[in-house]
């Protein structure tokens, strides 16, 4: 879909642009309809679930979906659609925090060490070399080690383990820009690196950057599950989806429920944000464009 | 060709020195006697004085760190607070499992993966390319826990054909073993055999638009020696280097399987160890992993070296 | 008169396209004989190359070929099947592409590419064509042919990849070799030197060439029939000499005059063409040529001139074929 073949529009300027080529991408209408819905569940949890996620009830243990519990129960007698619902919230905040995290400070870095050259930029590089080699849960268990399980560790860790991805977008497009004639114009107008950094280099590295974040999005995701999974996240009672699945496994023979319906939700998230990765990639990434035609 | 070598030598040293460190420092600051670590909990007060003055707790940080990581590479690594039993044997173990583990998984992936990336890429824009595309998103949403739980399920609860856990005795069949290994190694395998699909669909699509491709077919090569001889060398080359890092992952990976499975591998020792405060298995487990995972690193990139003939013979005349 | 190598006939190249077929080639007529030195020439978008590939029936995915005929060596390339068309594909018919350096398998031996087509067609033996393959190799001028047989592409030069090339089209020597632009990505010094070599191995095996060429300079040296393109049709078509002597449509002439004003004295200003050759698209309904034609008129506008005989062998799609003087001065001798 070239830009021509847009249907001409009232408004101008690159945000109306893709916004249109946005509303027109199946995969990120679809994805972007099954994350707005997951959203508005977890928010509005507290309204809607209805029971309270951490209330047990010894006599209706390990349920199959009734009626009364439409997902069934745990085996403390926790209502699994509540636990369900709450649980939506450490993927998602945990998730959406670690990439923000990620984000700002790989790129930060990134910009930093690509402006600045030399001796900077050779040891950022090697320590994302680090980063990148160990993957995210042993960096979260050295997190955890140092600072107790919980949220705020699992959040830390995936951050730093998806940093230097970020970091090195970012690092990309300075150098690309640093060669180019209006970074040397304005140098030679006497602008400060702080300025030129902000004004000269920062608006290139938006689209990479948001794109890197979409594709970054899914794998955290998975890393908070598979962390929470562990042990290692959110601590009990607060519900996470991992926890649900780790928590239903030691009963499976009995009731399979407990386990199914988590993992159902992680599987729609993190389809959902891949679906939003591929749909943004459509748009923003040059290559692909050249691709569709 | 050599001095290329050399330098990621060099590297390779470099990083696991940095890593031994970082290690190092992030245990120093658990909480927990360091010569209690190494001696074990038996220790008498008299044994945990000599050794505190040994490893010389009152010295400074770094030649506590000499003195740990020469340890280390004599490979005495202390002993376990759970077990009592020397961590080094633990370690031994655990990696022994984890390397079945990884290379059933490894081949699965790979003969998966390639196929159905050269599938997808010979019949671009097919259904049967959008079948596989959707199967890999699909397969790449689901965590491992996830995916291997589900495995459970069907086919170890459900269908009652395979045995959801654990690990097969030595002396047991080769079928036993199998068996165990068997639903884990999938679990594994299928992340590493969708990425592997996706990234060999697109490089064989590129290569597939090169000039020399237009050569080969002008030279009467019929389409299928094409592929194989021609296309296939090239788009091979990217993706064994991407295979080979995947295998690193396959590390981080199979921590979340190996407690999915309570299979006796690293990643389970890992975790255990980190829920029941064993701090020398940690450190040690710790340790070995990263050093597995720079090791690969290297020999991957090693490997592409070799294998690229653009690279082997030097760029340019 | 011996059967014609190629003949073609009408031959047409499309695209399908949403808004419909656009035609690259338009119903291109020729015929090249046993033997014969044959160039097409035409600037970039002409046609020409796709006029190659239709030859060997390559052209790229989402076109379609159609022609009243189009045979080699009798036999109708538009009916054959893949498995003939390979047979036929580096065996009998070659060609030489335009960049070496893109169109060498990069992690293949120079020696493996061409003793591929020895192996695969003639059906040698690995010593055998391993053998043959270093007398091609000398033969293309390579030199130390031994050491260069077990490099890569990147490791040669532009001339000797090129000569590589030569050397795999002519392995199984083939009745006829297309060379498409063979000279173009290389320096001046070296296109002469690899134009010699082509004329000079096809003198001694006695294969037909087919140059294809934006290049009038190698054209006169190398070939001693020219077909004029323009917007995928043959404009004009005549003996070489007879071209330079006595172009008689206005493309032809234009182009003529660029040329000696390059090789002519330096200060002379250069008379470019105005305006662009048409895109990719519809049929035109008129003469091609039309909006950049000093001569144009209304009739060219709404009608296509047909080829028409000039003199013996020349034919030019005008409607004043015929009237145009003969060029007076004459291409400086190179």
């Amino acid at each position: 879909m070239t830009d021509a073949s847009l249907a001409p529009s009232r408004f101008s300027g690159t945000v109306a642009r893709l916004w249109l080529a946005a509303s027109r991408n199946k995969r990120l209408l679809l994805g972007g309809s099954i994350l707005v819905v997951i959203i508005a569940l977890a928010v509005f949890a507290p309204l809607i679930a209805p029971y309270s996620p951490i209330q047990q009830d010894m006599q209706a243990r390990l349920q199959a979906p009734s009626w009364a519990h439409w997902l069934g129960t745990d085996h403390l007698g926790r209502d699994t659609l509540s636990r369900l619902l709450f649980g939506l919230r450490p993927s998602l905040i945990s998730g959406v925090a670690a990439v923000m995290l990620a984000t700002l400070f790989g790129s930060l870095i990134g910009v930093a060490a690509g402006y600045a050259g030399g001796v900077f930029d050779a040891v950022v590089g090697r320590i994302f070399d680090l980063l990148v080699a160990w993957p995210a849960i042993f960096i979260a268990i050295g997190m955890i080690l140092i600072i107790g399980p919980g949220p705020v560790g699992v959040v830390l860790a995936i951050a730093l383990s998806e940093l230097p991805v970020f970091g090195r977008v970012a690092r990309a497009v300075t150098l690309a820009n640093l060669n180019m004639g209006h970074v040397e114009v304005a140098r030679s107008m006497g602008a400060s690196p702080a300025r030129i950094m902000r004004r000269h280099i920062l608006p290139f590295t938006v689209n990479p950057l948001i794109l890197q974040f979409a594709i970054s999005a899914p794998a955290a995701v998975v890393a908070e599950a598979g962390l929470s999974y562990l042990g290692l996240g959110s601590q009990p009672p607060n519900p996470s989806l991992g926890m649900l699945v780790s928590d239903a496994q030691l009963y499976l023979s009995r009731s399979a429920y407990g386990a199914v319906f988590p993992i159902i939700a992680i599987g729609l998230l993190v389809l959902s944000l891949t679906l939003i990765a591929d749909g943004t990639q459509d748009i923003l990434d040059p290559r692909r464009r050249r691709q569709l035609r | 060709m050599l001095r290329f070598t050399l330098s990621r030598v060099g590297q390779l040293i470099l990083l696991l020195a940095i890593a031994s460190v970082v290690v190092f420092v992030v245990i120093q600051n658990t909480p927990g006697d360091p010569a209690l670590m190494r001696l074990g909990l038996d220790a008498t007060p008299e044994q945990i004085a000599i050794e505190q003055a040994r490893l010389g707790l009152d010295r400074s940080l770094f030649e506590r760190y000499v003195i740990w990581i020469t340890d280390a590479l004599r490979l005495d690594l202390g002993v376990s607070f759970s077990t009592g039993q020397p961590v080094i044997r633990m370690l031994g173990d655990a990696l022994y499992h984890t390397i079945r583990l990884a290379v059933l998984a490894s081949l699965i992936a790979l003969l998966l993966g390639t196929t159905m990336g050269i599938v997808a890429a010979l019949n671009r824009g097919r259904r049967i390319d959008a079948a596989i595309s959707a199967i890999c998103a699909l397969g790449l949403s689901l965590p491992s826990f996830a995916l291997g739980t589900i495995l459970i399920i069907v086919f170890a609860i459900t269908l009652r054909w395979l045995p959801p856990s654990g690990v097969a005795m030595a002396g047991d069949s080769w079928g036993d073993q199998l068996g165990h290994l068997v639903l884990p190694a999938i679990t594994l395998a299928i992340p590493f055999a969708m990425v592997l699909a996706r990234f060999m669909r697109g490089t064989l699509i590129d290569v597939l638009s090169q000039d020399y491709i237009v050569t080969a077919r002008a030279k009467g090569i019929p389409m299928g020696a094409v592929v194989l001889t021609h296309a296939l060398r090239n788009a091979l080359i990217p993706t064994i280097t991407i295979a080979g890092l995947q295998i690193g992952s396959l590390l981080a990976g199979a921590t979340v399987t190996e407690t999915v499975f309570s299979y006796p591998g690293l990643g389970r020792l890992t975790i255990e160890a980190v829920q029941g405060l064993d701090y020398p298995v940690v450190q040690a487990a710790l340790l070995l992993t990263a050093s597995l995972f720079l090791i690969n690193t290297f020999l991957v990139d090693l490997t592409y070296g070799l294998i690229d003939p653009r690279v082997r013979t030097g760029v340019g005349k | 008169m011996s059967t014609p190598l190629i003949e073609a006939r009408n031959l047409r190249v499309a695209f399908a396209h949403s808004d419909g077929e656009k035609f690259a080639v338009r119903g291109i007529s020729l015929s090249i004989a046993r033997a014969s030195r044959v160039a097409i020439v035409g600037e970039s978008g002409s046609g020409k190359s796709l006029t190659a590939l239709a030859l060997l029936r390559m052209t790229p995915p989402g076109s379609y070929i159609s022609a009243d005929a189009l045979r080699f060596e009798g036999d109708n390339m538009l009916a054959l099947d893949e498995k003939q068309l390979t047979a036929i594909r580096g065996r009998r018919l070659a060609m030489v592409f335009q960049n070496p350096m893109s169109a060498l398998n990069p992690v293949l031996t120079i020696g493996q590419q061409i003793a591929e087509q020895l192996r695969r067609h003639l059906g040698m033996e690995r010593k055998a064509a391993e053998a043959r393959a270093l007398e091609l190799m000398s033969l293309v001028e390579i030199s130390d042919p031994v050491r260069r047989f077990r490099q890569y592409p990147h490791q040669l030069s532009g001339g000797m990849q090129q000569r590589a090339m030569i050397a795999i089209a002519l392995a199984c020597n083939p009745d006829l070799v297309i060379a498409d632009e063979p000279t173009t990505a290389l320096d001046v010094t070296l296109q002469a030197q690899i134009m010699a070599l082509l004329s000079r191995l096809r003198e001694e095996l006695g294969m037909a060439l087919l140059l294809i060429s934006h290049d009038l300079g190698v054209v006169a040296e190398t070939a001693d029939h020219v077909h004029v393109m323009y917007a995928g049709q043959i404009v004009e078509s005549a003996a070489t000499l007879e071209l330079f002597d006595n172009p008689q449509h206005p493309y032809t002439r234009a182009l003529l005059k660029t040329f000696r004003d390059l090789e002519g004295p330096v200060g002379v200003e250069l008379t470019p063409i105005p305006g662009v050759p048409p895109t990719l698209g519809r049929p035109i309904a008129g003469c091609p040529f039309e909006p950049r034609c000093r001569f144009a008129t209304d009739r060219c506008r709404a009608e296509a001139p047909a080829l028409r005989t000039v003199n013996t062998d020349h034919q030019a799609a005008c409607h004043f074929a015929g009237s145009f003087s003969a060029e007076v001065s004459h291409v400086p001798a190179a």
